[in-house]
């Protein structure tokens, strides 16, 4: 991007710096921090006898938790599934790197494909929100939860 | 100030026309005297830290940041901050805004900002703009950092703020006081708090009005408020007991959309988000036509604009007000004037009422605060992405008094002051860096392999580059430990080559360390024959004991993939 | 003494056909039993284990939660307001505690 750029602004008025608004999505990344694939399996086959390369990756499912959490004891999580209600069985929730990677499992009937509440992640590692569908499909969103010991303002 | 400069500082804040020319060589207050222009007006004020004083601030010497940022606003300083913004070196601009030639023209332009200043600036530009279209806005880390906020327990910052005539503001650093105290303060502040994101944290209630709505000039203005996201992770949790804050960005868009709702000509948000994060923000947001962001405490000489989204930064240390002018359509902001005003003491007669008030507070402290511990030979200053000569200042002190600590941590807050080769060491400067309401430094012991995880740890909080994992503040310090540094390393891998003393770390060997104003000693064992003392009442001690100071900067790092520029 | 839960609709009457968030907060500690105390004992797992949300006595969600919910737990819910009825919340924790509430949910 050209850091350059000036604004052709009408008298009177300061000349300002535009900034593409991809800023974000410039940063590309490789892998999610913390993530660990063997301990998450352990989750996954206890919970759903599958393994991390039954679950399908969609945008159907939409993830929303903090990039940098207040405390690793106290994580909001918000999981909601663009699917109609009817086809949504459960959602699971897991962190990789927590002794025990399942965070919880809730069974919908009745409700929309949503759900909230607070989990516990043990340190910075991926969340994942599994949507099982009653014709068995596993969609998957994940996203990294920074737990940090934090330092300074 | 000779002619040629003060040319190139009329040159420089783009005063061109002879007539004006003309006028600011014979009064260069004159920078002061904006024509008008639109029909709302909002001055900025934030991250004063409680300075009530006029004093000495230099910019960070370096703001490293990782390849996908580097060069931007956020991470502009030094002589790359004057280019970007066209500024000349040796103007009032260039001291205000960047750390080039700054004891030279420290000593030219003389100490900024001070509370009887920043009102005077505040009180002449509401009556030029028109008092009834202007708002004066505070973003936050006003009531805490200095000595006298801290004897006052915020109280002598909330007195100013209702002299001076705040309308609204938003927090970080004021919930260091405690939950209680902050509360108590909100009663007697004439300003109304604004936050969406500080909520209960049972159901997610807003504590605070999310967002105000005034009506200026026939046109309606939406104002959101937004704290510091990170309270709890920066401070012990039990300042904010009860509550939550973060990012929330779906909350924010939805009260934007709100606002939007109710018919708004344009949304503001007064954030204490900083400019990386608010930059990202804007580019995500639908419906945000300004932002005016703290924390920080970046300078934006010229707005920036994301998408359809403003954004100024105000600065900090009082070194500056913001003026933004609005050309309101329906609907929007049809056009913005952002002048950011160095509050220069030289320049500005301060107001006696308010010289007078701070006196007044000052007066039953001056023997603690004014106390002369020592002088300074060299330039003592603070703000940097990595090392300071105040931390190493810190680090000296604390292992004068603990012989046996091997490596001294020093706070990446971005707050504190700058001494001047030659000026005395008060108590008063020492607090303006070290003044925490909790100062206590801890001894304690932590194995090599979770010291090198606890520096990969701050650093993948400082230079990730992704402004939302980003926590804030600049890299902690460290006296006695040195290091090679990669910004651009993946998480994990940036901290290389530790050593303590001069010996390779050894991750399987129990270190003493100590550290102040953080968390980091939880980390760790305790060493129980210790009881926590001030760090600044251990700086005092340590510089009653040697008199003079000489630390001339000499970084505990090496910066392997990027620049490092030493001051001077 | 029974377990204590809080329930909340959001909006507090929706309109029929509108979708109306369940906020319950339960007050627990949720011991994962992972965490120890100061002298460096382990203490005790002592957690949640099971939430039932009836609608006019269907059951209509179900949650297991494990040690990783963190303590005063959040279950939150979104449903279509189409009538009127009663929500009822029962939980119950390792040591066999159980609770109970019910609320009211009524349209606009």
């Amino acid at each position: 991007m050209d850091r350059r750029t000036f604004l052709k602004a009408s008298a009177g008025a300061v000349a300002g710096t535009v900034l593409a608004n991809q800023l974000t999505s410039a940063l590309a990344q490789g892998g999610l921090e913390g993530e660990d694939i063997a301990n998450l399996e352990k989750g996954l086959q206890q919970v759903l006898g599958k393994s991390f390369k039954d679950l399908t990756p969609s945008q159907q499912v939409k993830l929303v938790a903090p990039t940098i959490a207040e405390s690793g004891a106290n994580v909001p999580v918000e999981i909601e599934a663009s699917l109609p209600a009817d086809q949504v069985k459960a959602i699971h929730c897991f962190s990789d790197k927590n002794a025990n990677p399942l965070l919880f499992t809730v069974v919908l009937n009745g409700v929309l494909p949503y759900y909230a509440t607070r989990v516990r992640v043990a340190e910075t590692a991926p969340v994942r929100a599994v949507v099982e569908t009653k014709d068995g499909r596993l969609l998957m969103a994940s996203q990294s939860v920074r737990v940090t010991v934090g330092g300074c303002g | 100030m000779t002619r040629r400069e003060l040319v190139q500082l009329m040159l420089a804040l783009g005063i061109t026309s002879p007539k004006a020319f003309a006028q600011a060589m014979d009064r260069p207050e004159a920078l002061y005297d904006l024509p008008p222009f639109g029909n709302v007006t909002l001055l900025f004020n934030t991250d004063l830290h409680g300075q009530l004083r006029p004093h000495y601030f230099m910019e960070p010497p370096n703001l490293l940041a990782a390849k996908p940022l580097e060069g931007r606003p956020g991470y502009l300083t030094g002589e790359a901050f004057l280019r970007y913004y066209g500024i000349r070196r040796g103007s009032l601009e260039a001291y205000t805004f960047a750390s080039v030639d700054f004891t030279a023209l420290a000593q030219r332009f003389g100490p900024m900002g001070g509370g009887a200043y920043i009102g005077a600036l505040i009180q002449q530009q509401k009556a030029l703009a028109g008092e009834k279209r202007t708002l004066v806005l505070d973003g936050g880390d006003t009531w805490t950092n200095s000595g006298i906020s801290l004897l006052t327990r915020g109280q002598v910052m909330v007195d100013w703020m209702n002299r001076v005539g705040f309308d609204h503001m938003v927090f970080h650093w004021e919930y260091t006081l405690g939950r209680a105290r902050v509360e108590e303060l909100v009663q007697a502040l004439k300003a109304k708090i604004i936050s969406f994101n500080i909520v209960d944290d049972l159901f997610g209630d807003p504590i605070y009005e999310p967002y105000a709505i005034h009506e200026i000039g026939g046109y309606t203005l939406g104002l959101i408020g937004s704290t510091f996201p990170y309270v709890k992770v920066s401070h012990p949790e039990e300042f904010s007991e009860g509550l939550s804050f973060g990012i929330r960005e779906n909350e924010l868009q939805k009260y934007v959309d709100e606002l939007r709702g109710k018919g708004v000509d344009a949304v503001v948000m007064l954030s204490h988000n900083g400019v990386p994060l608010d930059l990202a923000l804007a580019g995500r947001i639908k419906g945000l036509d300004l932002i005016l962001t703290g924390h920080t405490h970046d300078f934006t000489p010229r707005p920036i604009r994301v998408g359809n989204t403003w954004l100024v930064a105000g600065g900090s240390a009082g070194k500056a007000v913001v003026r933004v002018d609005l050309q309101m359509k329906k609907g929007g902001i049809a056009d913005i004037r952002a002048k950011t005003l160095p509050v220069a003491t030289h320049l500005i007669k301060p107001d006696p009422g308010l010289e007078a008030f701070i006196r007044e507070a000052y007066a039953p402290h001056l023997d603690y605060l004014d106390q002369v511990l020592g002088t300074t030979e060299t330039l003592l200053y603070k703000r940097d992405s990595t090392y300071s000569t105040l931390d190493e200042l810190a680090g000296r002190a604390v292992r004068a008094a603990y012989p046996e600590v091997e490596v001294a941590f020093s706070t990446g807050t971005r707050w504190g002051t700058a001494i001047l080769p030659g000026q005395p060491i008060t108590m008063d400067k020492i607090l303006a860096f070290t003044g925490f309401t909790y100062p206590e430094v801890y001894v304690f012991k932590l194995k090599g392999e979770r010291l090198q995880a606890v520096l990969e740890d701050v650093a993948a909080n400082t230079f990730n580059p992704d402004p939302f994992y980003q926590q804030g503040g600049d890299m902690s310090r460290v006296f006695g430990l040195t290091y090679e540094l990669v910004v651009n390393a993946p998480t994990g891998q940036r901290i290389r080559n530790v050593a303590i003393q001069g010996r390779r770390l050894d991750p399987n060997r129990e270190y003493t360390l100590a550290s102040f104003g953080g968390r980091l000693q939880r980390s760790g064992t305790l060493v129980e024959k210790y009881t926590p003392r001030p760090i600044y009442d251990l700086i005092a001690e340590y510089l009653k004991q040697v008199k003079t100071v000489n630390i001339p900067p000499r970084p505990s790092m090496r910066v392997l993939d990027q620049r490092y520029v030493l001051p001077g | 003494m029974p377990i204590n839960i809080l329930v909340r609709f959001n909006p507090a009457k929706p309109k029929a056909g509108e979708d109306v968030r369940v906020q319950i907060v339960v007050q627990h500690p949720m011991e994962p039993g992972t965490r120890r105390d100061a002298s460096g004992k382990l203490i005790p797992a002592d957690h949640i284990n099971e939430v039932n949300v009836t609608m006019d006595g269907q059951l209509i969600a179900q949650v297991k939660p494990g040690p990783g919910t963190s303590a005063n737990p959040l279950f939150a819910f979104k449903m279509k307001a189409s009538k009127a009825g009663q929500l009822k919340v029962t939980c119950k924790d390792l040591n066999g505690q159980t609770g109970e509430k019910t609320a009211d949910l009524t349209l606009a």
